[in-house]
């Protein structure tokens, strides 16, 4: 039984026409469901949760990357499969999957290949691509096994990575081969300050990777609460015990999707 | 020679492929302190305080300071190390090094301008290790 999750931009008037297109798409591949449309008072983790006990075995949510993001802590904590139809700009993790846009995801959905991809655990939250530290790094130590990373001055940021889908990187293929989610491995990522000097003026801009070190656990630690932003949405605050999740996410993909997903 | 052998962190050698192998790469951002322990290839930019230890490659850059004992099989060394190397294979120090501490290894190479004091122990391996020993050791004379 699938169950469909409309993110809350999908209301809007303009999506009307792609909407009803897919529904159709959806009966005639014979993969109908229940039909559910995220309002700003409808929690996306109690519906969830309320379905799976219904004996939904299979979310398919309609949105972006954001929508995607949203939903990986809930899924993550019950043995569900999860499946995606992109719909409007910012669908990167989609296009890394190998799912087209729109009514074109309906038949990846019906063909049903799926691959396990790794999650990271933060606390006790589940993530999908990555956890940001870009306030008082110089505050910040990262331990892992038996020894310490301490952030110099000209550090401005630090990622640690389990999925990555840089936006309008050229090399999706490369970047990807660095930070696989099926490595079993999660990547910290130090980035530094680095200053261009040009003819005319001083260009800043941030350099993308300084450091790279893997690992399946790290500790943050710091000398006050700090933020922490987890899939780019949901702020926890440190000390943050960062692993990887015993559990795996099952993901519906597309034959398209990058090699190293396999 | 040997830097063909250390393919540059930003694009080779992480991934599933790896196959649990832990590759690392410290930019000069950060400061490691403790018992760096990896099963896979380390490349130094920035500084290491403690012991550092790899199964496979080490490259210490130009800019890098490391006070640490390292170990490694084999090793790179154009920066700043404070403490004795102990290399299973072919030990490389180029022109930028400043060693202050022993070395061990099976085939040592030392650039002309690296200064290096210390004692160096070189041990004898199979397959025309001794050979390859001699004549490095020539070139340097």
């Amino acid at each position: 039984m699938y169950y469909y999750v409309y993110d809350t931009f999908l209301s809007d008037k303009k999506y009307e026409k792609v909407l009803d297109k897919i529904k159709v798409t959806l009966l005639d591949l014979d993969i109908q469901g229940k039909h559910e449309r995220l309002t700003l008072l409808k929690s996306i983790d109690e519906l969830i949760k309320d379905e799976v006990k219904r004996g939904i075995n299979t979310i398919v949510i309609l949105g972006n990357d954001k929508t995607l993001l949203r939903v990986i802590d809930t899924v993550g904590r019950h043995n569900i499969t999860l499946g995606m139809i992109p719909i409007g700009p910012d669908n990167s993790i989609a296009e890394c999957l190998g799912i087209p846009t729109e009514e074109a995801a309906c038949e990846i959905i019906a063909a049903r290949k799926i691959v396990q991809l790794d999650l990271g655990k933060a606390n006790d939250q589940y993530f999908l691509s990555s956890l940001k530290v870009d306030k008082n790094i110089n505050r910040v130590s990262i331990h892992k096994d038996n020894y310490r990373i301490v952030p110099q001055p000209n550090c401005v940021e630090f990622d640690i990575y389990n999925l990555y889908y840089p936006e309008g990187v050229e090399n999706y293929e490369k970047q990807m081969k660095k930070f696989s989610p099926q490595d079993d491995k999660l990547e910290l990522v130090i980035r530094k300050n680095e200053t261009k000097k040009t003819w005319f003026k001083k260009k800043t801009g941030i350099n993308p990777i300084d450091s790279i070190i893997q690992s399946k656990l790290f500790k943050i630690k710091s000398f006050e609460y700090l933020p922490v932003v987890l899939d780019g949405y949901k702020v926890i605050k440190t000390p943050v015990i960062v692993e990887l999740a015993p559990c795996k996410l099952k993901m519906i993909v597309g034959k398209d999707r990058l090699k190293y997903i396999q | 020679m040997l830097m063909s052998m250390f393919k540059n962190g930003n694009e080779e050698g992480y991934g599933a492929e790896s196959n649990g192998v832990e590759d690392t790469l410290i930019g000069n951002s950060i400061k490691i302190e403790g018992d760096l322990v990896s099963n896979g290839s380390i490349n130094v930019e920035g500084e290491v305080v403690g012991s550092l230890k790899t199964e496979k490659q080490l490259r210490v850059g130009e800019k890098a300071k490391v006070v640490a004992d390292v170990k490694a099989q084999e090793a790179f060394i154009a920066g700043v190390i404070q403490g004795n190397i102990t290399v299973g294979g072919r030990l490389e120090l180029a022109s930028t090094a400043r060693v202050t501490g022993d070395l061990q290894a099976a085939v040592l190479s030392i650039a002309a301008g690296a200064i290096f004091n210390g004692k160096a122990t070189m041990q004898e391996t199979s397959g025309g290790g001794f050979i390859e020993n001699k004549a490095e050791e020539a070139d340097e004379e």
